[in-house]
């Protein structure tokens, strides 16, 4: 049996001892080897080879470490000569990677930070939220946020596995008014349970973080809110008047909500202040909950166990699932109904991070190219260094080491940038980020890996190529800059116009797309719209309509219940003729008479509401075309339908077709448009919002007569109000970020590959100056010896367009899929952005190709 | 005038340098002395715990005999390659002339420092 010792051990101890001593030495161990295998056997022989190992390490690594520091500082002293021998070459490289290295630093903040959200939590691992998947009875189903009211309780008896349920109810933005008569409106405000405080990590600052919210008609405020409300009087205890007349008791307070908390909060009161029937119903999904799972149950198994929990209070027939979903994975990935919190999209952090490496990568080709274009200069150095004894490895070394030192300085200016352009990155995302390297030491990290990356990246092929010359050839004079380094080069000029290429197309795409759901025909007209919210009587809110209708700067007034953009709000329908399992899910929401008029919307068939004293179209109802089309009537009006939320209980309301409207968007643009059904308001409500047309003219006297007149009215109330312009901002404010963003990208992505470009053709225009000599002296003109110095640089433009535009295409297909409503994708976009890089591409290199072919050829032709 | 220089090969030899050389060295010196022609790493090395009465480090003792090489004080010979060597040459080492003169000169600095002192009390 042969017994030597195993050899990569060997191989490493070998690594580890002088190579002048080496030979002898390992001789030495594999002897000793011998003899203890001999002796004791094999595994005690291996364990010696383990202990000489382990025992030679800290020697080992302070040698190691002393000869590393006294190396790299050679190289950094020649890496720093080199770098001031040439200015402007050095320029190029930094500041091209300085900007990407400031964009990428910038992105990576966002990324972690959208990352980082929910994860402050103590406890943020065993925090689920039960969401609920929602089977139609047309077999379609939808995942939601909205939980049966009477779920908390049943999990709280049945799943021993969790250790607190807390509801979260959104209580709206109440008005409080403190002892001494001052009022505050209180942003956002949820009824939560006890538990709420336990289970996620909100630090109390005053009260009792385990009662707080345990008796009826307690609130407990933010630091910040508080402060508000009471100034230097202490929060704790104080008695306030909400606007429904209640009186709340301060029971506590807590510091303000973190940033990265997908729920956001300024005052949270004790879910027993509300009426417990509400809380016993099994067909009313709307409560969100919270659950913390018991950290030595497993999560696969209690989600399965919660899978069907619904058949045992919805009866067999139910088909409804429950799952759990983690904490941090709200977020990001989140799509579901009854989404209380605005959420981030996962496929933009990923669309912004490929972004930024891609200009990560120009600015690593820029220097790539640079330096392989410059190889013929530094073929003597390294051929005289080879002759005094260098080894490759050691100029490897040499060149690795002045990337660094490049990627390093370029990394401190990208560090300032970053810090330079944060407040306008936050802008645009959105976001309060801050660069603090200090406190955030896991990108401190990153920055120095992501340094040490990049040298490698872009040193690596330089290092390679430069080290490979042969001394003799070199120093003979016979310098080959290589037809295999001018192919890379192509290829990565290449490349790094495709990606620019691409960029500018997908931009393009990006912004035409947003302009789109900025700008389509929604199916009526809310340019002008106001929106007041204006609940209460419907007398006083009546009243005050017609009042505002008198100035003739206010066009239109009309109340409804939810938003004509987001009518969110639905039920179920069943209609004359139907089978007694054919029902529908439909929108609907409830308007006034003056709402359709308003908005110019267009009754197709039948008539608008009628309400007056004699009158008043209880029992009617306006449906959309989608709606009679999914019911499939050909001849609406006057049919009958019912509808009820709760299909179980078999109470339907009837309700006549009265009219058909022309489909219009009641929801974002991300829907299709579904069916949906308009009622009249019932007599003794005013739905909650008045919409209110105005004139272009003089808006801000309007604005103030609707102030005086909301006042007059409602004197207990703040007046606010919002243009549905801006709303439709608003929804779509995901999508503008992105478009912002990645235009930028792609503007610097551009950039950084003109100066890379620049660099280049200034480089291969200076080596063939006495070719240029030589062509003018045999009458070439300027023009065309211009021409002659391009064509190489736009048949690489013309070659990067090829490889572009199937790339580009086929991402936009794929990103705008996400969209049901869509711009098509034009040719258009594809041969203006090539003409757009040749242009640029030709500007820089036809700068330097002009100047070039303007030199006396008497200067460039001159011998030394 | 430049100096001529000749053809012939100019055979440089490594003065060692005067220094004193460490307490291990010493050690390791005087054992290669000891074991004469049987001196190589694993012999030095048991001789070496011998003396000390603690067991050393291969490499350790490697690393100081790799110093004393480039120092000219020990000289290698390679011997015969043997199996369980792993087919590789034993290497011995052999004091060279200046490491004998630097183990005199250590010798001769402890008679100087030790005499003539004042004997211990108790």
């Amino acid at each position: 049996m042969p017994k030597s010792p195993p050899s990569l051990l060997a191989w490493l101890l070998g690594r580890m001892i002088d190579s002048d001593t080496r030979y002898s030495a390992m001789g030495d161990f594999e002897e000793r080897f011998h003899g203890i295998a001999d002796e004791k056997g094999r595994l005690k022989a291996c364990l010696f080879f383990w202990a000489q190992l382990i025992l030679l390490l800290p020697a080992f690594l302070k040698n190691f470490i002393y000869r590393s520091i006294g190396m790299f500082r050679n190289y950094i002293k020649i890496g720093f000569r080199n770098i001031t021998k040439h200015k402007g070459f050095s320029f190029l490289h930094i500041a091209g990677m300085a900007i990407g290295l400031a964009l990428f630093i910038l992105i990576a903040l966002y990324i972690q930070f959208e990352l980082s959200f929910d994860t402050f939590h103590t406890n943020f691992k065993q925090i689920y939220r039960v969401e609920q998947i929602l089977a139609h009875e047309s077999g379609s189903s939808e995942p939601t946020a909205g939980c049966p009211t009477a779920l908390s309780g049943a999990l709280k008896d049945d799943i021993p596995e969790f250790e607190a349920v807390t509801r979260l109810i959104n209580w709206g933005n109440p008005l409080v008014t403190t002892h001494d008569n001052r009022k505050f409106e209180i942003e956002r405000v949820y009824a939560v349970d006890n538990a709420f405080l336990q289970i996620f990590t909100f630090p109390m600052i005053q009260g009792d973080i385990k009662t707080a919210l345990k008796e009826p008609n307690s609130m407990v405020l933010t630091e910040t809110e508080a402060k508000r409300v009471f100034g230097f009087e202490e929060a704790l205890g104080q008695v306030i008047r909400v606007d429904n007349g209640d009186d709340f008791k301060v029971t506590g307070v807590i510091a303000d909500v973190p940033k990265n908390s997908h729920l956001r909060f300024d005052g949270l009161i004790s879910v027993s202040t509300m009426n417990e029937n509400v809380f016993t119903r099994w067909f009313d999904n709307w409560v969100p909950l919270y659950v913390k799972l018991n950290p030595e149950k497993s999560f696969e198994e209690t989600n399965e166990k919660i899978r069907f929990f619904l058949k045992k209070y919805q009866g067999d027939r139910s088909r409804n699932e429950l799952y759990l979903r983690p904490l941090e994975k709200i977020h990001l990935y989140a799509e579901v109904s009854h989404e209380f919190a605005v959420v981030g999209s996962i496929n933009s952090l990923i669309i912004f991070g490929a972004v930024s490496i891609f200009v990560l990568l120009i600015g690593c080709i820029n220097f790539m190219n640079l330096e392989t274009a410059r190889a013929a200069d530094r073929a003597r150095e390294v051929g005289l260094r080879k002759v005094v004894g260098a080894q490759r490895a050691s100029l490897v070394k040499q060149f690795l080491g002045e990337s660094f030192l490049t990627v390093t300085l370029a990394m401190v200016l990208a560090v300032i940038l970053a810090l330079v352009l944060l407040p306008e990155f936050n802008q645009i995302v959105n976001r309060q980020l801050s660069l603090n390297l200090l406190d955030n030491w896991v990108f401190t990290i990153g920055l120095v890996i992501l340094v040490m990356l990049v040298s490698i990246l872009s040193g690596f092929y330089p290092a390679f190529v430069l080290s490979s010359f042969r001394p003799v050839q070199v120093l003979r004079g016979k310098v080959s800059s290589g037809a295999r380094n001018t192919l890379l080069r192509m290829i990565l000029v290449v490349f790094q116009f495709s990606i620019s290429i691409g960029l500018i197309i997908g931009t393009t795409i990006i912004l035409q797309q947003n302009n789109y759901l900025l700008k389509r025909d929604l199916g009526y007209n809310s340019e002008q719209m106001m929106v007041i919210p204006a609940g209460g009587p419907s007398q006083s809110v009546e009243t005050l309509r017609i009042k505002l209708l008198e100035n003739s700067n206010i066009k239109k007034a009309a109340m409804h219940d939810y938003m004509p953009h987001s009518s969110t709000n639905w039920c179920y329908i069943s209609w004359e003729g139907a089978g007694p399992k054919d029902y529908i899910k439909m929108n609907v929401n409830y308007i006034d008479e003056y709402f359709i008029p308003a908005y110019e919307m267009t009754i197709l068939e039948g008539r608008n509401f009628i309400s007056n004293m004699r009158e008043w179209d209880e029992n009617a109802v306006i449906l959309n075309e989608s709606a009679a089309r999914r019911i499939g009537w050909d001849d609406p009006i006057g049919k009958r339908l019912r509808y009820n939320v709760d299909y179980r209980s078999r109470k339907w309301g009837g309700a006549t077709v009265v009219g058909i409207i022309k489909d219009y968007h009641f929801l974002s643009l991300h829907h299709t448009i579904g069916p949906i059904m308009l009622r009249l308001l019932p007599k003794d409500s005013s739905g909650g919002r008045l919409s209110l047309k105005i004139a272009t003219l003089d808006v801000p006297a309007t604005l103030a007569f609707i102030e005086k007149e909301y006042e007059n009215i409602f004197p207990n109330r703040i007046f606010e109000y919002s243009f549905l312009d801006e709303d439709f901002e608003q929804m779509y404010l995901e999508e503008q970020k992105a478009g912002q963003v990645i235009s930028y990208l792609a503007v610097i992505a551009i950039f950084i590959a003109c100066l890379g470009l620049f660099g280049l053709s200034s480089y291969t225009t200076k080596q063939r100056t006495k070719e240029i000599g030589i062509r003018r002296v045999f009458g070439a003109s300027v023009p065309s010896i211009t021409l002659h110095l391009t064509k190489d640089f736009v048949k690489l433009v013309v070659l990067a367009n090829l490889f572009a535009w199937p790339a580009a295409y086929y991402a936009m297909q794929v990103w705008l899929k996400n969209f049901p409503y869509r711009v098509g994708i034009s040719w258009l976009v594809f041969v203006t952005a090539g003409i757009a890089a040749m242009v640029i591409a030709l500007a820089t290199v036809g700068f330097q190709s002009v100047r070039a072919a303007r030199i006396n050829p008497a200067d460039s032709l001159r011998c030394e | 005038m430049q100096p001529y220089l000749s053809n012939k090969r100019i055979h440089i030899r490594k003065e060692p340098k005067m220094r004193f050389i460490s307490r291990l060295e010493e050690i390791i010196l005087l054992s290669i002395w000891r074991l004469q022609d049987n001196a190589y790493g694993i012999t030095i090395l048991e001789e070496v715990k011998k003396a000390t009465g603690k067991s050393w480090l291969t490499g350790s003792i490697y690393a100081s005999l790799g110093r004393l090489l480039k120092n000219g004080i020990v000289e290698s010979i390679e011997g015969e390659p043997t199996p369980e060597r792993g087919g590789r040459r034993k290497i011995y080492y052999r004091l060279t002339h200046g490491g004998q003169q630097a183990l005199l000169a250590v010798r001769r600095l402890n008679e100087i420092i030790w005499s003539s002192l004042p004997p211990f009390n108790g």
